[in-house]
């Protein structure tokens, strides 16, 4: 108990210091807030008494810890300021745009799924077979093969040159197949990858040699021997998928029009419009933080040897 | 047959690295703009033929190739240096050196690499060095603690105890018995994520916030022709081609130097 809870510390203070990080590139900017606002809100040459009024309603007269503390309690409630793009609060435009992202992610995700168990189980009992070989060529090439090369082959070949679904993406589950697959292209690859090594690892094992001449089926070995055995990397490996996750929405996001976070990112950037980036970047952190644990978690649950050493 | 995966990749690194230096040599300015030579289909005049704007795409592969392994190098050079540098000194400095950067490398891993990146082009604006000095904050977190595990273990090793009851100061006890493999791990560990670095980077290029036109990058080229792909598609081949090579021989060095040195259970949760 007091294992997971030095963890959970663990993690909050690590979200802290990125929260702090998020707040300081308000300080790299060189553009100014309350100026930004202002000009976002319909007001094309505010006063410059307006602009003083402004910023003292948004506390940047004060000093940059209170200014943080105070950043950090809002971010805490939610409240990520005001878009210096569309002079709308933040949390606004992100809720409008998180549903899409979440259904293209679980699209992606599962589909990466599938793909990894076929790939890693398929050839996995004859090392050096052709269903072997040709797994891991599979496995190789996908994770070579760059995401928004294979998102461009899908939109100018298979969406504009066939016909076959929309080229303006409405965000619906039907239509996140198509954005989903290069997205689950390179994260399948990955998660085939390291699930083969842990299986192969397993069933090599003498423990599975002693199961095999008792008269365990090939399904049992795999169930019983070999995933518990591979869990704990795959899971590893798995969480840190949730890091690109957001480089990855973005990419294809940005390619099928897709009316999620990660092309609001993209949007942002260009528009310089931080507070948004802010606010995206610091829901990325949380995203990978939280997977991580969540991986941690579920790797002790499936594997005792974890939880001894802790 | 020994180790050719190693062999494989180095070979086809170094092909890529003469490619990049030789172009200008041999192939045509990549950044002149021929009009009347738009889309041309590969062939004598144009090797692998040319761009929406009539440049020539093998001059242009090139110098992305430049641009790739620039950035991708710079990269590798901090995690390898800094990583080294600040894992001794932890495992070296005693406890509250061990702590100070301990807890940096703690905040570095939990932060995703492509997301500070997509965080500092959001605050200073896109540009490749932009994104190096971002992939770069974080790069040596996983090097610094290999190192430090690595170094902190081989305090205590016969040898280097034996060598500094031979009068030999602690410094050059460390530097000629325990730098020498530590650096090995190091390199190793850091080539092991060069390849996801340059699909990285080759995204971020792609989305527009990394190398700036009219430099050829090879994420940027596809983004800029990818209207043209049906009808020209050289164009999305050739960039495609050199991002997998660059990936592939990579992937091969650091496969095949990873069975040459043990990087203990520090990339993998523990048994």
């Amino acid at each position: 108990m007091t294992a997971v809870l030095k963890r959970l510390a663990a993690a909050l203070a690590v979200l802290a210091t990125a929260g702090a990080l998020v707040w300081a590139l308000m300080l790299l900017s060189p553009v100014d807030p309350a100026r930004q606002i202002l000009l976002a809100q319909g007001d094309p040459a505010p006063a410059p008494s307006q602009v003083d009024a402004t910023r003292h309603e948004l506390g940047l007269d004060r000093s940059y810890p209170e200014q943080y503390a105070r950043w950090a309690v809002a971010a805490l409630h939610g409240d990520f300021g005001t878009s210096w793009r569309t002079g709308d609060p933040v949390a606004a435009e992100l809720a409008g745009r998180l549903p899409a992202t979440i259904r293209l992610t679980l699209v992606a995700l599962g589909f990466s799924a599938v793909a990894a168990l076929a790939l890693a189980v398929f050839g996995l009992e004859r090392p050096g077979g052709p269903a072997d070989l040709l797994s891991r060529g599979l496995v190789f090439g996908g994770s070579a093969l760059p995401v928004f090369a294979v998102g461009v082959v899908i939109l100018e070949f298979v969406v504009v040159g066939a016909g076959v679904g929309r080229v303006v993406a409405d965000g619906t589950w039907p239509g996140a197949v198509l954005p989903a697959l290069p997205l689950a292209l390179g994260i399948g690859a990955e998660w085939a990858r390291v699930l083969r090594g842990g299986l192969r690892d397993a069933l090599g094992a003498p423990h599975s040699e002693t199961a095999r001449a008792r008269g365990a089926g090939r399904l049992r070995i795999l169930a019983r021997h070999g995933f518990p055995h591979a869990a704990a990397p795959f899971l590893t490996v798995a969480a840190m998928s949730a890091g690109g996750l957001l480089a990855g929405a973005a990419v294809v996001e940005t390619l099928f029009t897709w009316p999620g976070v990660g092309r609001l990112l993209i949007t942002s950037i260009d528009a310089g419009d931080l507070p948004v980036v802010q606010a995206i970047v610091l829901l990325g952190v949380l995203a990978f933080l939280g997977a991580d644990l969540l991986a941690e978690g579920l790797s002790a649950l499936i594997d005792p040897r974890l939880r001894e050493k802790r | 047959m020994r180790n050719r995966s190693l062999h494989i990749g180095a070979w086809l690194l170094v092909a890529i690295a003469l490619t990049a230096v030789a172009a200008p040599l041999l192939l045509p300015d990549p950044d002149r703009v021929d009009y009347a030579a738009e889309l041309a289909a590969p062939g004598a005049g144009h090797l692998l033929g040319t761009d929406q704007l009539g440049r020539d795409l093998a001059a242009r592969l090139a110098s992305g190739a430049r641009t790739t392994l620039g950035s991708v190098g710079a990269v590798w050079l901090v995690s390898v240096a800094v990583g080294l540098f600040a894992g001794t000194v932890s495992a070296l400095a005693g406890r509250i050196g061990h702590e100070v950067v301990a807890r940096i490398v703690d905040v570095a891993l939990a932060l995703p690499q492509t997301v500070v990146a997509l965080a500092v082009a959001g605050a200073i604006g896109p540009g490749m060095w932009q994104l190096v000095l971002a992939m770069s904050a974080t790069a040596w977190a996983p090097t610094a603690r290999l190192a430090h595990t690595y170094v902190h273990a081989a305090r205590d090793r016969p040898d280097v105890t034996a060598a500094r009851m031979a009068g030999i100061g602690t410094v050059r006890a460390m530097a000629a018995h325990v730098l020498p493999a530590a650096s090995a791990r190091v390199v190793v560990l850091a080539t092991l994520g060069v390849g996801q670095l340059i699909l990285s980077l080759a995204a971020l290029s792609f989305l527009g916030l990394g190398a700036q036109p009219p430099t050829a990058e090879w994420g940027r080229m596809l983004a800029d022709s990818r209207h043209d792909v049906i009808a020209a598609p050289w164009l999305i081949i050739a960039p495609t081609a050199a991002v997998f090579l660059a990936v592939t021989s990579v992937s091969l060095i650091a496969d095949g130097a990873r069975e040459r040195v043990d990087l203990g259970s520090r990339t993998w949760p523990r048994f």
